[in-house]
């Protein structure tokens, strides 16, 4: 055999990029999965068997409505009632004219149960029943006004304002009374809208019957008896009736019916046709392998679903359905927004799906081990359309549940920004986490070759010590922390019945536990070195100083970056806020507030956020990002309070959390700046007790006022005097000893 | 180049725990092909894992060409090719592409990886079927198709687990031919079997394992010469006679090596 190799042009030097071997990788899976017969099948098949499904409850819904319409009333309200007699007689007169002309053949109940499609069945009987029409006076007072607000509110369906016109038509000189009849329903409604396009129904017959005799008279006129116009004004009713509410549950069954075939066979089918190996044999991080595959199972998943989709739109829009679904139609906007959401859902159970899969070592396996999490996964589908539950801070962090109540709110044009915000933040985060969690455990040994040692090694401690984190550690110790702060701040808020250093002190056992407990139980799973990976070393007498310095120095800075970000409104509401909370505080002794907002806080934060985190950080990125990052996840923590979101806290934290960064990273150890941390808290809150002021520095805000600038170039002189400190004491250290103490 | 030492892997079955491999520990230098030779579960494949970081050992490491696996198992996994009758290939793609497809993660440059694929797919003679679905092609073209992906990323270490088990005539030829090019290329070899006869005629030199131990080495002469039997197959029926004490009754070649 002649060598292969002979003439190899070894000698081209060839450092291959990350992103080039990735692509590869990814290049590899895609292929593999969309090649695939059966994803096809899958694709072609789902929407048939998710269309019955969905026959069946759209079917469901509308005998609902049927059976709500023939009981069903349009209550119309007008202005007087010589206006109003005016309208009904026109009405009338319309629906006399319009029921000669309809068919009277057609029944009410054979159409509903021996319709050819359920929809078509459906929809045929919605058209044929006859609403009870309830007219209505407003009260005395300002009539347009009262008609606006009695549709907005939905105590009516339709409101009808008349305006007179006096039109003198060209041919006769004669004054002839006319006038115009403007309908107002409620845009989000369905109900009023159909109320209003009965109505108008009428209103038109009676106006086109009018031209026709004239026409017909030959009699050339310009004159008509009335004129319509249609307006509406944003209802607050309607949500509880949207078939919106669905949508989420749509969401789930087709991004999870579409990731599960792909996640099965990109990990456990890789096992079963023996490739698993090597692969694994390949020089690759676990990371990128199931990054690639969630890469695949997501495209799965989004065309899939996209499919569906469009087959069911096209449906509901040959039907004349589409307005019923969504109250505007279908726009591009409303498609763009169902998109969105859709790759959210897609994202989410592709990771999840991966992360169940990886545990696998065979397709039937995967199959029991996903056959639970797609019933337990309908639960939180049926959220949306649970009525007035609405989104909380917890349900957004109750993995898949934030989702659904998200998109509901979303399609609706409900949702609170912040709240989405976190829905899709923590959904991301969930995703990361079982990304890793699969990236742990697939292609490991015990699945790889089957031993019976099976998943407690995953669980067990890491034999070796490591000095750092490593990153996905600390991600995961985050990812921890992240739902149990939140629930944790939600949990103190309802202690309103306790005194309030009770609470006090409550939230600083909490915040012991959670910043120094749950890292503290992780360096232990993943073997870290407390003293290091909590960068926990003697600082030097002059970062110590330093440190001093700018807890006494720092705070004029923070304060005026939050001045800054608040809106004058934003001012008044929330020193309304703290000034019912300043008379609850005065009472508590000084140390209680010491401890619990100084001391436990500064240990417990400086620990996490600039010690465990931070380490983990630095293990990955350059100091400068290590620091953002880190300010960036310190801020976000200080958003939460109690119950509710304060995100002008966002700046002011971040700021601090950038000097801390740069304290820690300069000093070389997280003691300075926990004395920074504690100074500036304890302060503050010193400051307020005996100034009769508030606790926190935040809560100065009752002196809406600048700083006066005096104040503010004497700190700046002091911080710069700070860190200068703190960086001359790091070259005398470094200089005298190279090891840390 | 490939140094084991002192591997170990203890398998928990159950409640009871199994030795599959007891210490074994050898060298295997450049040009030479090594027979890591025993009866079935006698721990082969579970050493052959270990070298290349697939399964963790319960102590020892392995060591190619100075890194450690236990500390840098993708420099490892570079320098390694793996040979294995239970490896399958990606059935909805076509050679070509898997072949390009190890060559993008291993790192090789894409102009060089089409040349090599070209030379490769020439010498094991898959150039007729480069664009067929692998799902197509009959067992001997997909085990040729296997040789050549495992030479893509042309490693200087190869290990086969069983490379012939399965082939007939013309397959095991091919292997045969396989091991001759990786010697000419100076590459240390690992062949794992069970078959004695043909490790005989392969492999440079032998290591015997015998429930995870190992109790000789050496070169056939040197076998031959302390156990006084004529073939391969004649010691190993010798060390099933005396499982009891198979380390007691002769010097292992180790010990006559060093
Ligand atoms: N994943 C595993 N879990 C438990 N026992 C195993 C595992 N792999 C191998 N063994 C046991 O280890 C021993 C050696 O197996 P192996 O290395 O496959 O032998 P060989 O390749 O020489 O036939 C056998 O007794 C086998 O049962
Ligand atoms: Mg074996």
């Amino acid at each position: 055999m002649a060598s292969p190799f002979d003439h190899d042009s070894d000698d081209r030097i060839f450092t291959p990029t990350k992103s080039f071997r990735f692509s590869g990788l990814l290049r590899k899976e895609l292929r593999e999965i969309l090649r695939d017969r059966r994803t096809v099948i899958t694709l072609i098949l789902m929407p048939l068997l998710v269309y019955p499904l969905l026959g069946v409850m759209l079917q469901k819904f509308f005998l609902n409505q049927v059976t709500h319409l023939s009981e069903i009333e349009y209550r119309i309200v007008l202005p007087n009632e010589s206006e109003g007699q005016l309208f009904r007689a026109m009405f009338s007169q319309g629906d006399e004219l319009l029921s000669a002309k309809e068919k009277p053949e057609l029944e009410v109940s054979g159409a509903t149960t021996t319709g050819a499609t359920p929809s078509a069945g459906t929809l045929a009987a919605f058209k044929q029943i006859k609403p009870v029409v309830k007219f209505m006076i407003a009260d005395e007072g300002n009539h347009n006004q009262s008609i606006v607000s009695l549709v907005r509110e939905g105590v009516v369906d339709v409101g009808v304002r008349y305006f007179p016109i006096d039109v003198t038509p060209k041919k006769s000189k004669e004054k002839h009374p006319s006038g115009r009849f403007q309908l107002i329903y409620g845009s989000e409604s369905g109900h009023s809208r159909r109320a209003a396009e009965y109505v108008e129904k009428r209103l038109q017959a009676v106006r086109w019957n009018y031209r026709d005799r004239l026409l017909s008279q030959l009699g050339e006129s310009e004159t008509v008896p009335f004129l319509t116009s249609v307006s509406t004004v944003k209802s607050e009713m309607g949500q509880a009736t949207s078939l919106v509410t669905i949508v989420p549950l749509i969401l789930i069954l087709m991004t999870m019916t579409g990731a599960v075939y792909p996640a099965i066979d990109l990990t456990a089918g890789e096992r079963e046709r023996g490739t698993l190996e090597t692969l694994m044999a390949a020089p690759l991080p676990r990371m990128w392998i199931l990054s690639a595959k969630f890469i695949a199972v997501l495209v799965v998943a989004i065309m899939t679903a996209m499919v569906n989709m469009t087959a069911m739109l096209a449906t509901a829009y040959a039907n004349g359905l589409e307005t019923v679904l969504f109250g505007e139609g279908l726009t591009v906007f409303v498609l763009l927004e169902i998109l969105l959401l859709l790759v959210i859902f897609a994202a989410f159970f592709s990771a999840v799906l991966l992360c169940i899969t990886s545990f696998a070592r065979s397709f039937k396996e995967a199959q029991a081990y996903l056959i639970p999490l797609m019933l337990i996964s309908m639960a939180p589908g049926i959220l949306g359309m649970v009525p007035d539950l609405k989104m909380t801070l917890i349900w957004a962090v109750i993995p898949l549940a934030n989702i659904v109540l998200l998109s509901r709110d979303f399609l609706l044009h409900d949702a609170q920004p912040l709240l989405f915000f976190v829905s899709v933040f923590s959904t991301l985060f969930y995703g990361i986490v079982a990304l890793s969690l699969a990236a742990r455990i697939f292609g490991t040994d015990t699945i790889l070759y089957e031993s019976e040692t099976s998943w407690s090694d995953f669980f067990k401690r890491s034999r070796k010590t490591h000095l750092a984190p490593a990153l996905n550690n600390a991600m995961l110790c985050l990812a921890v922390m992240f739902p149990v702060f939140i629930l944790s701040a939600a949990f103190v808020s309802r202690l309103r019945d306790m005194s309030i250093s009770l609470r006090l002190l409550i939230s600083g056992s909490l915040t012991f536990c959670l910043f120094l407990l749950i890292p503290l139980l992780f360096a232990r799973l993943g073997g870290v070195k407390l003293k290091t990976g909590f960068r926990w070393y003697r600082p030097g007498i002059f970062s110590c100083l330093g440190a001093i310095l700018l807890g006494f120095t720092l705070w004029p800075f923070a304060y005026e970056i939050e001045i800054f970000a608040l809106s004058d409104e934003r001012i008044e509401s929330l020193s309304k806020l703290f000034e019912s909370l300043k008379l609850e505080l005065g009472a508590v002794p000084l140390w209680i507030k010491l401890v619990s907002l100084a001391v436990l806080p500064a240990v417990c934060e400086e620990l996490f956020f600039r010690g465990y985190l931070l380490s983990a950080l630095l293990n990955r990125f350059s100091n400068t990002w290590a620091i953002l990052a880190s300010s960036f996840l310190f801020a976000l923590f200080h958003v939460i309070v109690r119950d509710s979101l304060f995100i002008e806290r966002f700046f002011p934290s971040f700021f601090m959390g950038l000097c801390l960064g740069y304290v820690n990273i300069l000093s070389g150890s997280v003691i300075p700046g926990i004395m920074l941390h504690m100074i500036h808290n304890g302060l503050l809150i010193t400051i307020a007790s005996y100034q009769d002021s508030l606790s926190q520095w935040e809560i100065n805000l009752e002196n809406q006022k600048h700083l006066p600038l005096v104040w503010l170039g004497g700190s700046l002189l002091m911080v710069v005097v700070g860190f200068f400190l703190i960086r001359i004491s790091n070259r005398r250290q470094s200089a005298g000893s190279t090891d840390l103490p | 180049m490939i140094l084991v030492k002192d591997l170990t892997r203890i398998f928990e079955a159950g409640n009871q725990d199994v030795l599959a491999v007891d210490h074994v520990s050898f060298e295997v230098q450049p040009g030479e092909v090594y027979g890591l030779l025993g009866p079935n579960g006698a721990g082969k494949t579970t050493t052959l894992r270990m070298i290349l970081g697939l399964l963790k050992p319960t102590s020892g490491d392995a060591e190619v060409e100075g890194f450690l696996v236990s500390s840098h198992p993708d420099e490892i996994k570079r320098r390694v090719g793996l040979v294995s009758t239970s490896a399958g290939l990606y059935q909805w793609l076509t050679p070509h592409e898997i072949l390009s497809f190890f060559a993008d993660v291993y790192g090789v440059h894409p102009l060089q990886a089409e040349e090599r694929i070209e030379k490769l797919s020439r010498l094991f003679d898959i150039t007729s079927f480069l664009d067929r679905r692998t799902a197509t092609l009959s067992t001997g073209q997909k085990q040729r198709v296997n040789l050549a992906r495992s030479l893509i990323h042309n490693p200087p270490v190869m290990l086969m687990d069983e490379p012939t088990r399965g082939l007939d005539v013309v397959g095991s030829k091919v292997i045969f031919d396989y091991i001759d090019l990786l010697r000419e290329e100076g590459k240390a070899v690992i062949v794992c079997t069970h078959r004695l006869d043909e490790a005989e005629q392969l492999c440079d030199r032998f290591g015997l394992l015998y429930y995870g131990k190992k109790n000789y080495e050496g070169t056939l002469a040197e076998l031959q010469q302390c156990t006084s039997c004529q073939t391969l197959t004649q010691i190993f029926l010798q060390l099933l006679d005396a499982p009891l004490e198979p380390a007691g009754i002769l010097p292992t070649a180790q010990e006559e090596l060093i």
